[in-house]
């Protein structure tokens, strides 16, 4: 938290100060959250009610360009949600702005061509994005886009930022109760960008995104992870820290040929070291077997399809203990 | 906690300054946060103007006082959470103001 104070005269001078602090964030936020019993009862749940929380966020913004609002989120009131809030787990809400993209045409900004990472006008965003906690009245935790700071180039960072502190801010006016996570940086260039353009101004987590070998442990692309957070700390963002997206899977280094066994030591090797660093909050993925079918991830799974607990699933129980 | 102080300039009239704490490095959530803020500006002055009518004859009415602030210096104040500070105290030179964290 940052708070700026600005003096003004009457002969339009201005001087500003800042102090920031971290404010700790309600206890109902995750922290390895998924025990036993919650497993036992909704780890279907918990999986289906992922994949669709991801896909409504991206379908409230089909639903807003077909002109067209018929019961927004209907799915997000599922038992399944109501279950996952009953087990002590609080839901994060990713806000794909794919839809949002349709909706409002593009700027022809992209990133890989791929859809949900194109830059739209921060107006749309916040109309978008304070539409989406307006009608999920129910849900705390909301993160703004998915993997979009992925470019280091000035045009897109500018893009970026601005669609980011626009999000974040129409967010917070429809309710300042929410806790909004935007992301981190995928490498040095875009954190110092972030930085240089106030993003994290307009953010109560930083989000990662770690998968295998990947941001953590690679040093290549400046994405060493310690290092990132470490420019963040000095410059005076506390924000608590958590990966949205965390497994052992892809990212550098996969699992394929690795034991269950072998797989599951990873994953705590791999979530001791975050904790040391900072991280605070973890959604693992995948988490059964069938989330995805790419063989590369197969071996990653906490859980089989008939239910049957992997290594993995003790690691991670272990973990949160 | 860092402190980062800027100012911007306008030809021949002071800059105020300004400087902002809050008391804690870390707030629990619902916990009242205070933010001190010093400010200053050597423009700003409190005048006085008394004022007595005289007559021809000698009589003298009880002086009247008029009083103002010559470039007074205002405060705004936003956080990066959307929060609205209270003013508790501001006796010119510091203020005080909370917020629930």
């Amino acid at each position: 938290m940052r708070v700026t104070v600005t003096a003004a005269d009457r002969s339009g001078n201005t001087a500003t100060a800042t102090a920031s602090a971290t404010v700790a964030q309600p206890s109902s936020l995750p922290t390895f959250g998924l025990t036993a019993t919650n497993v036992d009862h909704l780890t279907a749940a918990f999986e289906s009610g992922a994949r669709t929380m991801r896909n409504d966020a991206c379908y409230l913004g089909q639903y807003e360009v077909e002109g067209s609002l018929p019961e927004i989120g209907s799915t997000w009131r599922a038992d399944n949600w109501r279950d996952i809030k009953a087990a002590g787990m609080e839901p994060l809400i990713q806000i794909h702005l794919s839809g949002c993209a349709a909706w409002a045409g593009i700027d022809g900004l992209y990133h890989n061509g791929q859809q949900d990472k194109q830059a739209v006008r921060p107006e749309v965003v916040a109309d978008f994005a304070a539409h989406v906690v307006r009608e999920l009245p129910e849900h705390t935790y909301f993160k703004l886009g998915n993997e979009m700071d992925r470019d280091g180039s000035a045009a897109w960072m500018d893009a970026y930022a601005a669609m980011m502190i626009a999000g974040y801010d129409a967010m917070k006016a429809e309710r300042p109760d929410i806790v909004v996570a935007v992301e981190g940086g995928i490498g040095q260039n875009e954190v110092q960008a972030c930085l240089d353009r106030g993003v994290y101004d307009h953010a109560d987590i930083i989000d990662h995104h770690v998968y295998g070998g990947g941001p953590l442990y690679n040093s290549g692309d400046g994405r060493y992870l310690p290092r990132k957070l470490q420019m963040m700390h000095d410059a005076g963002y506390h924000q608590p820290v958590i990966a949205s997206e965390f497994g052992v899977g892809p990212g550098g280094v996969g699992t394929e040929g690795l034991t269950k066994q072998e797989v599951a030591d990873l994953l705590t090797e791999r979530a001791t070291r975050l904790l040391d660093i900072g991280f605070s909050t973890f959604y693992y993925f995948p988490f059964t077997a069938g989330v995805r079918n790419d063989a590369l991830w197969n071996e990653a799974y906490m859980v089989e399809a008939d239910g049957t607990r992997n290594p993995a699933f003790y690691s991670y129980q272990n973990l949160s203990a | 906690m860092p402190l980062v102080t800027s100012t911007t300039t306008e030809d021949g009239m002071a800059v105020p300054t300004v400087s902002a704490s809050l008391d804690k490095a870390k707030y629990a959530p619902g916990e009242t946060m205070t933010l001190t803020v010093n400010y200053s500006d050597t423009d700003t002055q409190s005048v006085t103007v008394t004022v007595t009518a005289s007559d021809s004859s000698g009589n003298s009415s009880n002086p009247v006082n008029v009083s103002c602030v010559i470039d007074p210096v205002s405060l705004s104040v936003s956080d990066s959470g959307g929060r609205v500070w209270t003013v508790q105290s501001d006796n010119g030179q510091v203020a005080v103001l909370s917020a629930v964290a």
